[in-house]
Formats: C-alpha cells, sequence, structure tokens
C-alpha cells in the first residue's frame, strides 16, 4: 500500500519535469534544423555581396579582401557553425550597410510587431471562441449560418486590402482611428493603443474565422458526448455545463489551431507594417532584402523562428492542462 | 453530357457551391483569355484622364496613370492566378509524393523528414519568400518558388495522414505480408484513394496561393511593373489613397471572391468524398471533421 | 443473461405509503424520415416513496425511452406526445429549463450504463463529486470536498482520497459507477434512476452494485426506478416489476408475483430464457423470431407474431386487464393460460 502512494507521488512530483525534458527533446532538432534552413538560403544565393558593397569600381583585389573581412571566404558548414555560435550569444553581426548592429534593429522593431501580434491573438481568441460557441450551441441555426458565412469571408480576405477598407472606413471617414504610424507605450499607453487597434483587427480576422470553425466544430462533436448528459442530469446551469465542461473539453483542437497560426500572423505583420506604416521587423527585412543585407535577414529570421517555436512550447502547455489524460497516459 | 453533370451535381448539392464552382471557372477563363478580352489597352497611359470616374470608356475609372482600371482588373487575373497554379504544383509533387513514401520509411529516416518539415513550418511564407528574393533577386520565379515550397509541409502532412489511415488497412498488411514492395502497394491501393484528399488541400492551397503571391505583390516583391496584378494594382491604390479610395475596392473584391470560391469548392469537395478515408486528426485546420460534424445536427436540444 | 440463483430480499413485498412519481398513459413519438413514430405508447405506472420499480424489456422496448423520459432528457428528434409524468407533484412534462435544474440532484438522480462515458474525461472523479454537493447546497468549497470524502467512503470506495484525485481512465467500471451513484445522490434525492446501472459490470461487481443500492434504499429511503434487461437484477432489487415490449408495458406488479406466475406469454418465456429458477437448461433458451423494430409493431398484440398462444382474437389490440395478485396484464387470453413461473431460491 506504501509502495503504491509513493509510486504516486514520485510521479506527480516529476511529471512537469519531464515533461519539459520530452519537449526540449523534441524542438531542439527542429530549432537546429530551422537555423540550418535560414543560413541555407543566405549560403545559396548567388548574390555577391562583397561586390555589391565594393561597388562598381572596385578591384577583384578590393572584392577578395572584403570578402575575407566578412569571412565569406570560408567553407559552409564552419560560417554556420560561427554564425550559430554568435547567435546564441546574442551576436546578431551587423549590418552590411548600416553598420548598426542588427540585435539593435531588431530590438527596435520587434516591440512593434509583438505589439500587433499580441493584440491580434487577443481579438482573435475573444470574437473566435464566442463566435464558436454561440454557432455550436444552435448548429445550422440562422446565427450558425451567419457566423460561418462570416468566416468564410473572412478566411477569403486579403489582408492588405482589409486593412485598406478598414483604413478606408474607420480612419479617413470617421476618423475613429489614426491611419498610420506608431507610438510607443514609453510615448503615450493611448497613443499605442490607438495606432495598434487597426492593425490588429486586420491580422485577427483570418484567425479568428477558424478559431470559430474549430471551436463550432469541436463543441458540436463533445455536445454529443454522453458525459454532457451526465452533467445535464446533474442540474447545473447552462452557464456552467458549457464553460466549465464542454468547452474544456472541445478547447484542445482549437488551441493547437491557433498554435498553428502563429507563423501566419508574423507573416501578416509584414503586411499590416505596410498598409499602417508601422517601424517593424517586416519593413526591417524589406529594406534589407532590397540591399542583399545578409545579416540583418538572417536576424529577422531568427527572430521570427525563436518566437513561433516558444509558442508551440506554450501551446503544448496548455493543452497539457487541458487534456490531462492524454498527458497522464 | 447529362453523365457528365451527374456527378458534378452530386458533388455540387447546393446553390452556393454551384454558384463557388462558376466563379472558378470564370476567373481561370479571364486569366486565360486576358488581354483579348480587355475592351482597352491596359498598359495605355492617358495623362488628360488621371482618375477618371465611371464612364462607358472606362467603366471603373482610371489610375493614377490614367489606365483602364477595368482592362487591368482582367488582365491581372493571369499573373494572379496561374502562378498560383504553378506554387500549387511545386506544393503538391514535393509534398504529396514524399508523404505518401513517409510512411514506409525505416524509424529514423521518418523522424528526420519529419522534424524538416516541423522547421519548415516554423517559418512564416512571406517572410521566407522575403529572404528567397533577397538571396536570389527580386522576380516572379523567386517568389512563386518560395510560396511553391512552403506549400510543401502542408501537402505532405495532409497525404502522410491519409496514407497513415489507409497503410493500416488489412488488405495493405496482407499484401505486405505476401511480398507485395511498398512501391506496389502505394500505387495499387493508396494512391487512387488519395486523390479526394489532394483535391480538396490543392484547392484550399491555391487559395492560400493567390492571398500568398498577391500579398507578395502588394510588398512589391514577385511580379514587377507594368505587369500588373491584383496585389500590385492595389499597392498602387494605397498609395493615392486619398485621391481614390474607391479604386482601392476592385482588385481585392476579385481577390477575395476568387479566394472564397476556391475554399468553398475545397469544403464540397471534403464532403462528397467517399467515406472510406476519414478525415485527419482534429489538429489539421480548416478541414478537420468539418463538413461531417455539420451534417450531424442530433445535438440534444437541453443544454 | 445470468443464471444466478438470487435470494429474495426479506421485506421485498412491503407496502408503501407516500405516492413520488406518477406516470399515465405516457406516449413518446420519434421523428424519423417515415414520419413521427410512436416507440412508446401509453406507459402507466406509479412509484411509492421508498419503492423500487424495474423496468425490464429487450434492447428498443421502450424502457430507457421511458427512463429518459422522467429525466427529461429524450435524445433530439424525440418528445412526449401524451400523457403525464408527475414526481412529487411537479408536472415533469410541461417543466421548464429552471425547473428542472431545481430539481435534478435534489429531487432526482440518475446512473447510466458506462459510467467512464457519463463522466468528464478530463477532471478528477472528486471534484465532479464536491461541484455537484457544492452548486446544489451552496457549501464552501472545504465542506464539499470533505462531504465528497464521505460519500466516498460510504459507497465502499477504499482509499477514498486516492480515487479522489483521479480522472474517470485510471478508474475500473465498477469504481466508476460507485462514484457515479454518489454524485447520483449526494444531495439526498428522492428518487434514485438506474438506466441499465450493471450491465456494463462482471458478475462480481454487478452484485456489489445492487447491494449497494440496497444498502441506500434502506437507509435513505431512497426510491429506485431501475432499468434493465436482465430480469434477475430486477428481480433482486425491486419491489415492482414493469415488462416492456414494442413500446408498451405487456405485464406490471409486484416481482414475487410476477416471476412466481407470470401473466402475460412473454414474460414466461422471459424467464426461461434467462433461466431463473430451479431447472438447469442444457441448451440456450431463445424466443423464436425477434424483438420488432421501431416502426414495425403490428397492429393489435405486438407479441403476437412471436406467440405461441396465439388466436384470431390477438389482431385487436389488448387493454391492460387485471390478473391475480394484483398484476396488471395486456392480454386476451391470460386468464386462460397456464404459464410456468420462476422460484426464486
Amino acid at each position: 500500500m506504501a509502495a503504491i502512494a509513493l509510486a504516486s507521488r514520485e510521479r506527480r512530483i516529476s511529471a512537469p519535469l519531464r515533461w519539459l525534458g520530452a519537449e526540449i527533446v523534441r524542438f531542439v532538432p527542429v530549432a537546429l534544423l530551422s537555423t540550418i534552413i535560414v543560413f541555407g538560403i543566405t549560403a545559396l544565393a548567388p548574390a555577391n555581396v562583397a561586390a555589391t558593397i565594393a561597388g562598381e569600381t572596385a578591384t577583384p583585389a578590393q572584392i577578395a579582401a572584403i570578402n575575407h573581412q566578412l569571412g565569406l571566404d570560408r567553407s559552409v558548414p564552419a560560417q554556420y557553425a560561427s554564425w550559430l555560435w554568435k547567435a546564441l550569444h546574442g551576436n546578431l553581426g551587423v549590418s552590411y550597410f548600416t553598420r548598426i548592429p542588427v540585435l539593435t534593429s531588431i530590438e527596435q522593431a520587434f516591440p512593434v510587431d509583438l505589439s500587433i501580434v499580441l493584440g491580434a491573438t487577443l481579438i482573435a481568441v475573444i470574437t473566435g471562441f464566442a463566435g464558436g460557441l454561440i454557432a455550436a450551441v444552435r448548429p445550422n441555426g440562422l446565427v450558425d449560418r451567419l457566423i460561418t458565412g462570416l468566416a468564410s469571408i473572412a478566411l477569403a480576405l486579403p489582408e492588405f486590402w482589409f486593412g485598406i477598407l478598414l483604413t478606408i472606413f474607420l480612419a479617413v471617414k470617421l476618423r475613429l482611428f489614426p491611419a498610420s504610424g506608431y507610438v510607443t507605450t514609453s510615448m503615450s499607453l493611448e497613443g499605442w493603443a490607438r495606432h495598434i487597434v487597426l492593425p490588429s483587427v486586420t491580422l485577427a480576422a483570418p484567425v479568428a474565422a477558424v478559431v470559430a470553425r474549430q471551436l463550432r466544430i469541436s463543441v458540436i462533436k463533445e455536445l454529443e458526448e454522453n458525459y454532457v448528459t451526465g452533467v445535464v442530469v446533474r442540474g447545473f446551469s447552462r452557464r456552467r455545463i458549457l464553460f466549465k465542461h464542454v468547452l474544456r473539453n472541445s478547447a484542445a483542437p482549437t488551441v493547437a489551431t491557433i498554435g498553428l497560426y502563429v507563423p501566419s500572423l508574423l507573416g501578416g505583420a509584414v503586411i499590416a507594417e505596410i498598409v499602417f506604416a508601422l517601424p517593424g521587423l517586416g519593413q526591417l527585412a524589406l529594406n534589407a532584402a532590397q540591399a542583399h543585407d545578409i545579416p540583418v535577414i538572417q536576424g529577422v529570421l531568427l527572430v521570427t523562428i525563436a518566437v513561433v517555436l516558444l509558442s508551440n512550447l506554450a501551446v503544448d502547455a496548455l493543452l497539457g492542462w487541458l487534456r490531462p489524460g492524454v498527458r497522464r497516459s | 453530357m447529362t453523365a457528365l453533370l451527374k456527378p458534378l451535381r452530386r458533388l455540387l448539392p447546393s446553390v452556393y457551391l454551384r454558384v463557388a464552382a462558376a466563379v472558378v471557372a470564370f476567373m481561370f477563363a479571364v486569366a486565360l483569355l486576358g488581354g483579348l478580352i480587355a475592351p482597352q489597352n491596359p498598359l495605355a497611359q492617358n495623362a488628360a484622364e488621371t482618375f477618371a470616374g465611371s464612364s462607358w470608356a472606362h467603366p471603373l475609372g482610371t489610375d493614377f496613370l490614367g489606365r483602364d482600371t477595368f482592362s487591368r482588373l482582367i488582365t491581372g487575373a493571369r499573373p494572379s492566378l496561374l502562378s498560383a497554379l504553378v506554387a500549387v504544383a511545386i506544393g503538391l509533387v514535393g509534398g504529396a509524393i514524399p508523404g505518401m513514401a513517409s510512411v514506409f520509411l525505416g524509424r529514423r529516416a521518418e523522424y528526420l523528414v519529419m522534424r524538416v518539415v516541423d522547421a519548415f513550418m516554423t517559418i512564416p511564407p512571406i517572410i521566407f519568400a522575403i529572404a528567397i528574393i533577397a538571396g536570389f533577386g527580386n522576380g516572379l520565379t523567386p517568389a512563386v518558388v518560395a510560396i511553391g515550397i512552403l506549400l510543401v509541409p502542408r501537402f505532405f502532412r495532409v497525404i502522410r495522414a491519409d496514407t497513415l489511415k489507409l497503410a493500416s488497412a488489412q488488405y495493405v498488411e496482407a499484401a505486405l505480408l505476401f511480398g507485395a514492395s511498398k512501391a506496389y502497394v502505394l500505387r495499387r491501393h493508396i494512391w487512387r484513394k488519395v486523390i479526394p484528399t489532394l483535391a480538396v488541400t490543392s484547392s484550399s492551397a491555391l487559395g492560400a496561393s493567390v492571398l500568398g503571391i498577391s500579398s507578395l505583390a502588394f510588398l512589391g516583391l514577385g511580379e514587377q511593373p507594368p505587369a500588373a496584378s491584383w496585389g500590385a494594382m492595389l499597392a498602387n491604390d494605397l498609395q493615392y489613397l486619398y485621391q481614390e479610395p474607391w479604386a482601392a475596392i476592385w482588385p481585392g473584391l476579385a481577390i477575395a471572391v476568387t479566394v472564397w470560391a476556391l475554399n468553398a469548392l475545397s469544403d464540397a469537395v471534403h464532403t462528397a468524398r467517399p467515406r472510406e478515408v476519414e478525415p485527419a486528426d482534429a489538429v489539421e485546420p480548416l478541414r478537420a471533421e468539418d463538413a461531417a460534424a455539420a451534417e450531424r445536427a442530433s445535438v440534444p436540444q437541453y443544454v | 443473461m445470468s443464471s444466478l440463483a438470487l435470494a429474495p430480499r426479506p421485506g421485498s413485498d412491503r407496502p408503501a405509503e407516500d405516492l413520488l412519481l406518477r406516470v399515465g398513459g405516457l406516449s413518446v413519438e420519434v421523428a424519423t424520415p417515415l414520419g413521427r413514430i410512436e416507440a412508446v405508447r401509453n406507459v402507466s405506472f406509479d412509484l411509492h416513496r421508498g419503492e423500487a420499480i424495474g423496468l425490464v424489456g429487450e434492447s428498443g422496448s421502450g424502457k430507457t425511452l421511458t427512463c429518459r423520459a422522467v429525466l427529461g432528457v429524450l435524445p433530439a428528434g424525440c418528445s412526449i406526445a401524451r400523457g403525464a409524468i408527475e414526481l412529487g407533484g411537479i408536472d415533469l412534462v410541461r417543466l421548464g429549463r429552471d425547473g428542472w435544474t431545481t430539481i435534478r440532484s435534489t429531487q432526482l438522480g440518475a446512473v447510466f450504463q458506462d459510467p467512464a462515458s457519463y463522466l468528464n474525461p478530463s477532471l478528477p472523479v472528486g471534484e465532479q463529486l464536491a461541484e455537484v454537493i457544492r452548486v446544489k447546497t451552496r457549501s464552501g468549497r472545504r465542506a464539499a470536498r470533505a462531504r465528497a470524502l464521505e460519500l466516498l467512503a460510504a459507497m465502499h470506495l477504499h482509499r477514498p482520497r486516492h480515487v479522489y484525485q483521479q480522472i474517470p481512465a485510471e478508474l475500473s467500471g465498477g469504481m466508476l459507477q460507485r462514484v457515479m451513484i454518489a454524485i447520483a445522490v449526494a444531495c439526498d434525492p428522492l428518487l434514485l434512476i438506474a438506466d441499465e446501472a450493471t450491465t456494463a459490470l462482471d458478475l462480481t461487481t454487478q452484485r456489489e452494485v445492487i447491494d449497494l443500492l440496497w444498502e441506500l434504499r434502506e437507509r435513505l429511503g431512497l426510491a429506485v426506478l431501475f432499468v434493465s434487461h436482465d430480469l434477475a437484477a430486477v428481480a433482486e432489487l425491486c419491489d415492482q416489476v414493469a415488462v416492456f415490449y414494442a413500446g408498451e408495458v405487456v405485464e406490471i406488479g409486484a416481482t414475487s408475483a410476477v416471476i412466481s406466475r407470470p401473466a402475460h406469454p412473454y414474460t414466461e418465456a422471459l424467464l426461461r430464457v434467462g433461466s431463473l429458477g430451479a431447472e438447469e437448461h442444457a441448451a440456450l433458451e431463445v424466443i423464436p423470431g425477434y424483438h420488432p423494430r421501431l416502426g414495425e409493431a403490428p397492429d393489435g398484440c405486438r407479441f403476437a407474431p412471436r406467440c405461441g398462444h396465439r388466436v384470431e382474437a390477438c389482431a385487436s389490440v389488448p387493454p391492460l386487464s387485471a390478473a391475480p395478485a394484483g398484476v396488471r396484464v395486456r392480454c386476451l387470453r391470460s386468464g386462460e393460460l397456464a404459464l410456468a413461473g420462476a422460484e426464486l431460491r
């Protein structure tokens, strides 16, 4: 008896740690492969940076010198190793053209994207969950068809078009929000909030649609389960049944879906930056792309990948909490 | 003729879906015919008539260079749609075949392939495209290739999930026990049954590609001026938003309608496909048990 | 079907006083592609406080739908077409959502077959039990938890603290059924409805659950509506039994009377098939033919196609008539037939 009790207590203490260990084992190879992809793109690229920097009248010797200075004459694996090593220590290099450390540029640009992506996630989760739940409770009813229809439209909208439309109607015609620009939180909290509303809504639309659709399906399926009858028969209010029991069990696929959309949120942020003139990573990357400014591109990619991987970790943790049965088995 | 109509009718039971199919057909027709049916030369500039309003000559007005918006809209279909088709082709070939094959690989190879796919899925398509263009130069080809490459994981995962379900069938097991090679099993038993899923994924991937490529065009990547794709038209419209706010509606509407129709078709094929292939696990976004659950209206009403 | 030799409980024929549940002329209709079909027709029975009644029949006989109607959880497409259901004077047919919320758990509790699927799979079972207590009796968290542990112990669950924290997937069927019973009786309801509560359990566990239900009847004065296809289990626990066939009640009366002297041929057949009683059978007994599916029931006596005693007159619907020992039966020939009963050892 005591031995059994001991074993179960042991299991409970080390479970979170074991989970973390398993997660790390899963993520490290993916992270590593991602960095290889990032480096691979730039390594395979034919653009000759040194020649661009040196200018049109450069001599081969000058070009060779720049090559050596930038470390571009070593073997590819060696370049990769040194690049990765430096990156892990926070050294993302220096822009070929502006000479500003990449990390600095990123530090300035990143909060912008973070603001709108977080804002978008919040809006998408709230509207998506509300919409999906309402639609699921009376399936095929009028409200359900309305919500499903809206979701289909939202998924077809090009984000840049939607952003432009929002600008036309809410900023230009109604003057509710500023049409463009960004204000940091340190300058003005209210200004910051007003400037991120339209971009966040733009980004949120497709994600809200997917969340609503997925939740609707999950809840409809869940409501057919026997335990819903079991809980109903206990005499709980509709609200309790839906939120405490059904939603908790149907949220998992939806949460997983949100996790899958983080990359597209980040990609969409680039578009939102152009539509709303926000000084974020997207603008940074676009300018760097024109100039073949490799370190900046690599830095942006790395940051993006890191954000995605971290969000995957968070999603997995959340899923584990929602579905203890799956975790414990 | 009627023999052709019957499967179509089964595939598209509702008016809604028939409209969607018609829209897709229409858009592709316009894309193919392109400049042949445009009333005006889309490249013809006319400095005297910039930002003109609606008229018989210019049903949708003119843009900042005096070019006819309507004609540009029509000729914009081809770059928007056909490049998307190429991207989907890349994704399909690169994703579906490895996806099916991955089920029969050894443990280690399978693990590696899965991790590579996971790695590609951590990179946002647009940022990936920016990186590719940064390295390989701006132009339609790098843009299309970039989008195509990032469609590969989508196809890979979906086809793999399907193949896994199919491969666990007993007749497959029997065939393998009888000495059939894995390639034979793939060809004979699995390939045909995977086609409906391929159709579903291709249609929604096409929609995603149209969005992706026009987004890139909007950012100035991909198609270069003066060739007009819908995304590029919108980039211009953004610049001249204050002078002519309504111009922005048309190219975006064209994209939205096309993508919506493609998604709707994808849903339709998903609903209509033979039930032997079960939907992939519930984590697959957009397609998981969508139609099946909608059919089941028997939800207890007492909650 | 069990061939347990079951001893009758002492005092199983005791009379009871207050009327608790009255079901009168209940008809439940099901919506099918072919129209609305009566799945339960003209079912009536009374249940008094502390009494137990068993609803017995094959799958599709209407016993489960009747029980669901009483609980107010009819599946989609089913509705009460006619009749009355009264619980302690409250009209359950016309009860609104608020009314149901009030009486569930406090007046009425339920347990079902396959307890694992009727509990929330991701919450610890103890918390689900504590939740009912907390919400329905407005207790604080700690008090509810304490009471929950008490209840789990009262259900004869060993190590209640351990069981409290387990999720359903980690417990056995028998333990889960006890938890469900605990949840059902946590707020001292007057009536417990058990829908095939013992069907999915192995014989030993069945016995334990039936013992538990009996104990609850005695200690709490709980009335029980016990639905089952196992006549032996019903005989074990119930004072009254109602035999269902094709949506109708064909025989209803005190258990001892119905079993020792069945008035309906179907009841006799059920007894024979269930190997109740002293005789041993060499071969597996079956009733020839099969139970009619929804909408396939013939006009007139519904059992007639399979009945060895049928005559021409059986083409008309037999009403419920009186038989000896207070039993009511739906058979025209009941008085003339000498049907073999079983003796409960």
